[in-house]
């Protein structure tokens, strides 16, 4: 049994108002457990208004979210509890942290669970070490933290919360190299360490190949794809219909042997370095 | 329920009421409300009430929207009608819960109450019209217009319509992010919508620091933008759209007179007084 299932939902804002807009439209699919899924499509695809009805936070205005397969609207109170449940952490988390504290701001949604002193400050250093803000941040404001410690800081808050799944809004968004190959490391290191369910919503097509299991390709609020990045990233002119694109890489790649070199497609960074390497390498030789 | 909020919303529009002056709009306002608290008759209330209605109609506003408005002020209309009737002590007694207590409700009371909640619905009305029509910056345009023989005495009017044209700009910004903020800090599970009233003071905190934060940063990022364009207060700037009086603006403003006229006319001449209508506020 899949840990997340969507059933058709919807999603709609602003009825009878001429600003009538469907974010979400009879969506279904489902997320196995440890898996890493990657939500890929345009801004206002309805990506996030989607990951807002996986954490009851928005209750789909058709369909249903299962969660080990039960719904989480049957009542208010499962509702409230599958924010704890699955954890979301919205599009640059950094502009909602308001403690005193790195910790307190982490310490934010334990508390929220009735959790005890003792489990908080547990949970509060593991997820710091998860995400590798360094102890002595802990004791300092958040506003006096760097722009990727901030992000992290905020990303702990709600691994704090120990989720069954984590939702990642946009997580590598404005940052630079090195804070958005942190951030990844970060969630492969999560993964690695608890075998946890990640969902990972990008528009960043090399994130997605990068890290994910299978992709799930949103356009105008449908399901446009899913697949493994393989199968997705295979097939560049369905892509290319719906205005995205394959990873930079894969695209190079892929102009080679067009060329006439018989390489190999690849789908990850390390993997299109491994062709080019041996083609090097190769071309030497003869 | 944030996105409730209407108030100084703007609904794009071709209609007749879109199309006035914004500057005549604001003046006709202005004279509305005069009028309105003129009224001393039911019948002039109705009239003016009717100038209301067939306002909004004009607009093609979805009555859903002016529905939302005017439920906001539920409460308040509530409240002052209570007060009416409690306080109000002229005219035939209708009920008192016992034998000499001096309490009573009357008929003057009675009268007063609906008076009142017909003329703050009416005034209501045709308020959020105004800002249902037309947009923000035309209607600080028009302030400014209006305001210029201010400048004679040294008041920075163009500063002042300026501070108000980005303060109704971020209106709808500020929403969106304390609605984002919100979402976010619920998803952590702040008691924002649930809880009892300490818990959701509380967990306010969470949302009002990092919006007190952000708010800081768009100022100071709208500053540095509108330098770098060479931004100056005020001397010599020009409009890229230049507001004229119409045909429209003419018959708006003659039909509110004959309409202010009628109210003038059955309010303050006792001759029509006794002939058709008797005034209810003595």
């Amino acid at each position: 049994m899949p840990i997340l299932e969507a059933k058709g939902i919807s999603f709609g804002y602003g009825h009878h108002t001429p600003f009538e807009k469907q974010a979400v439209r009879n969506v279904s699919f489902s997320v196995e457990k440890g898996e890493c899924l990657a939500v890929i499509g345009h801004t206002g695809s309805g990506k996030s208004t989607l990951m807002q009805m996986l954490n009851g936070l928005l209750k789909p205005e058709e369909g249903q979210v299962l969660l080990n397969g039960e719904d989480i609207n049957r009542s208010k109170k499962t509702a409230a509890a599958a924010r704890f449940r699955v954890g979301l952490c919205f599009q640059y988390p950094e502009y909602q942290l308001f403690g005193e504290t790195s910790a307190e701001d982490i310490a934010f949604g334990p508390k929220n669970m009735g959790l005890a002193a003792d489990e908080i400050r547990r949970r509060v250093k593991d997820a710091a070490s998860i995400v590798g803000l360094p102890e002595e941040k802990l004791s300092v404001s958040p506003f006096d933290l760097s722009g990727g410690q901030k992000r992290r800081c905020a990303i702990a808050g709600v691994i704090a919360m120990e989720p069954e799944i984590l939702i990642l809004d946009e997580p590598i968004a404005g940052l630079d190299p090195a804070g958005r190959e942190e951030i990844l490391d970060l969630i492969r290191r999560y993964r690695a360490e608890n075998g946890a369910t990640v969902i990972i919503v990008t528009h960043s097509m090399e994130t997605a190949a990068e890290i994910a299991d299978r992709v799930l390709v949103l356009d105008r609020g449908s399901v446009a794809l899913t697949g493994t990045p393989a199968e997705i990233f295979s097939d560049p002119e369905k892509l290319n219909s719906i205005g995205l694109d394959v990873p930079s890489f894969t695209r190079i790649i892929a102009a080679i042997r067009k060329a006439g070199v018989p390489v190999e497609d690849a789908y990850t960074l390390s993997a299109a370095a491994d062709v080019l390497s041996s083609l090097w390498k190769g071309g030497r030789a003869t | 329920m944030i996105k409730d909020i209407t108030i100084g919303q703007f609904f794009p529009g071709q209609s007749f009421i879109h199309k006035l002056d914004p500057r005549a709009k604001i003046v006709l306002l202005i004279v509305y409300i005069v009028t309105l608290f003129l009224c001393k008759s039911f019948f002039s209330l109705a009239l003016m009430l009717a100038f209301a209605i067939t306002a909004v109609l004009l607009s093609r506003v979805s009555p859903k929207m002016i529905w939302k408005s005017m439920k906001a002020i539920v409460i308040l209309l509530v409240f002052t009608a209570v007060l009416q009737i409690v306080y109000n002590d002229k005219g035939d007694v209708l009920w008192k819960p016992f034998e000499n207590s001096s309490f009573a409700v009357t008929t003057g009371g009675v009268y007063a109450a609906v008076f009142l909640i017909v003329r703050i619905c009416a005034l209501i009305l045709l308020t959020s019209l105004l800002t249902y029509t037309t947009s923000a910056t035309l209607l600080t345009d028009a302030i400014e217009k209006l305001l210029s023989p201010l400048k004679l005495l040294r008041i920075p009017v163009h500063s002042l319509a300026m501070m108000m044209t980005i303060a109704l700009r971020f209106i709808p910004t500020l929403l969106r992010e304390i609605d984002i903020i919100m979402s976010a800090q619920k998803a952590r599970g702040a008691m924002l919508d649930s809880g009892g009233l300490g818990q959701r003071l509380k967990a306010l905190t969470s949302v009002f620091v990092p919006l007190l934060v952000s708010s800081f940063r768009r100022a100071a990022e709208l500053a540095t933008a509108m330098e770098c364009r060479c931004y100056t207060d005020g001397a010599n700037r020009t409009r890229m759209r230049r507001m004229r009086f119409t045909w429209r603006d003419l018959v708006a403003a003659l039909t509110l007179a004959a309409f202010a006229a009628a109210v003038i006319f059955t309010s303050f001449y006792p001759i029509a007084q006794t002939l058709i209508f008797q005034p209810v506020i003595t």
